[in-house]
Parts: C-alpha cells; structure tokens; sequence
C-alpha cells in the first residue's frame, strides 16, 4: 500500500505539471486571437499561435473555419484544451484518494466511472460539435458557405475503447471493494 | 441471516468477559465484538479453533442455524 500511496504522489505531481501547461495553452487561445487582430498585430511581436493544436479528427474542419476568416484555434481548439484539462483534473483527484490509502473505498471507483463516462463521452462531442458549430455560425450570419462537417477517425474509435476499458476496470475495482468488505469482516 | 452466533451465551455460561476471550483468542475485542454482532461475513477455521478450546465446547455450541421463515416470524 506504502509503495501506492509513493507512486500516486509522483504521479499526482506529473499530472499537476501537466495542468500547469494545459492552463497555459488555454490562455494562449486569447493572446492568439489579439495577435490576429489586424489592429493590434503591430503592438506585439509574440506568436504563440501554434500552441494550441486542432486534433486531427478535426483538422480539416479548421481549414474550413480558416478559410472563412473565422479563429479555428479558439473555436476548436479551446473545447479540446478544456476536455483535456478535466481528464486531467479528474485524474489528479483520482490519484488523490489512492495517495491517500483508498484503494477500494467507493470514491475512487465513482472517479473511475465519471473518467470513463466523459471519455466515452468525448467521440459523441466530436461529432457533435462542429455540425452545432456550423448551424451558429449560419444562424449568427457568420457565414453562409461553412458546410456541415462530421468525421469519424481513428482517435474516436481509441477514445471509445479507452473509455470502455476504464468503464471495465471501475467494474473490476466494485468487485474488489466488496471483496475487500468481505475480507474486513472475516474474524 | 440464518447463521446466529451465540457468543454471549457462550460467555454468560462461562462467566467469562469479551475482552478476556479476544486475549486468549489472539484477536482484537472490537473483531470478537461484530462476530458476537452477527455482522461477520466469515469465521476463520483457525478463529472458530481458538474460541472453542478457550470456551471449552464445540462450534455447534456457538453456531446455530436459524430459517430464514422464523426470522420472518
């Protein structure tokens, strides 16, 4: 249990690092958008653009919002970043109790199961998304040529089976806590 | 559930005190005490072993089988 409780403190230490350098890509979205004001472009020399990243599944709908004059980055790549940032979250809290000895008690488990249920969670809002995306910007008059995108790749599919195996292990650890419940009132 | 454990009978009997039993068991009073409870899941062989020689009877003395119908009853 000792050697648990070491490890998840590393980990927790990692994972914070980790959230540290998401919370720094996500409030590099804005200073991204001030640096492509065409007004303020000659205030500042900084280009941080780039640190915010548009995953794949989505790319080409980035080049789409790109060509319609529209920020992909902030539009795209902030959910990703805040996605991510509560995985994050979530598993710092997880490892958290583990850090604390409760292996089997019911906290951790339900942890288990809210990080399985938003990563089973996130394919759903990957194909989700940019259709409601492109109905705002229609109805907002954003534009009218933006077409109505959905794509299935690979990382939804992995994100699926993540999910389910997480899903899979919360089972496991029920069967373990009421193992452990067991073996607590064994005289 | 259909198991009773009769413990304080047991130890009424022989006049003896829960504490007194747990040291001579080699288990913990507040363990002896959720057994004598009933809110043990198990009894160890090993457990069962040591209350009897230190009680001087046999488990059926401790254990008894309750239907679930007189229970309900």
């Amino acid at each position: 249990m000792q050697k648990i409780q070491k490890v998840s403190g590393i980990i927790r230490t990692l994972i914070l690092f980790l959230i540290a350098l998401r919370v720094v890509f996500i409030f590099s979205v804005p200073v991204s958008v001030y640096n492509q004001s065409p007004a303020l472009s000659n205030k500042t020399e900084v280009n941080i653009e780039y640190l915010v990243d548009v995953q794949s599944s989505w790319k080409g709908y980035a080049t789409m919002l790109d060509n319609e004059q529209l920020n992909s980055q902030l539009i795209l790549g902030l959910p990703e970043q805040l996605f991510i940032l509560v995985i994050y979250c979530l598993l710092w809290r997880l490892f958290g109790f583990y850090q604390q000895g409760q292996v089997f008690s019911a906290e951790p488990i339900n942890q288990l199961r809210i990080i399985a249920g938003c990563i089973l969670l996130w394919p759903v809002i990957t194909i989700i998304y940019p259709i409601l995306t492109t109905l705002l910007l229609r109805f907002s008059g954003a534009s009218d040529s933006l077409p109505i995108y959905v794509s299935i790749g690979t990382s939804e599919i992995t994100n699926l089976i993540t999910g389910l195996i997480v899903y899979v292990i919360s089972w496991i650890m029920l069967e373990a806590q009421k193992v452990n419940e067991e073996q607590e009132l064994t005289i | 559930m259909a198991i009773v454990i009769e413990l304080d009978v047991m130890l009424a009997k022989r006049k003896m005190k829960l504490n007194d039993l747990a040291e001579a068991v080699g288990i913990t009073p507040q363990n002896l005490s959720v057994l004598k409870s009933g809110r043990a899941k198990a009894v160890r062989f090993s457990t069962l072993d040591a209350i009897c020689k230190t009680l001087e009877c046999s488990p059926g003395d401790i254990l008894l089988y309750q239907s679930d119908d007189k229970d309900k009853q």
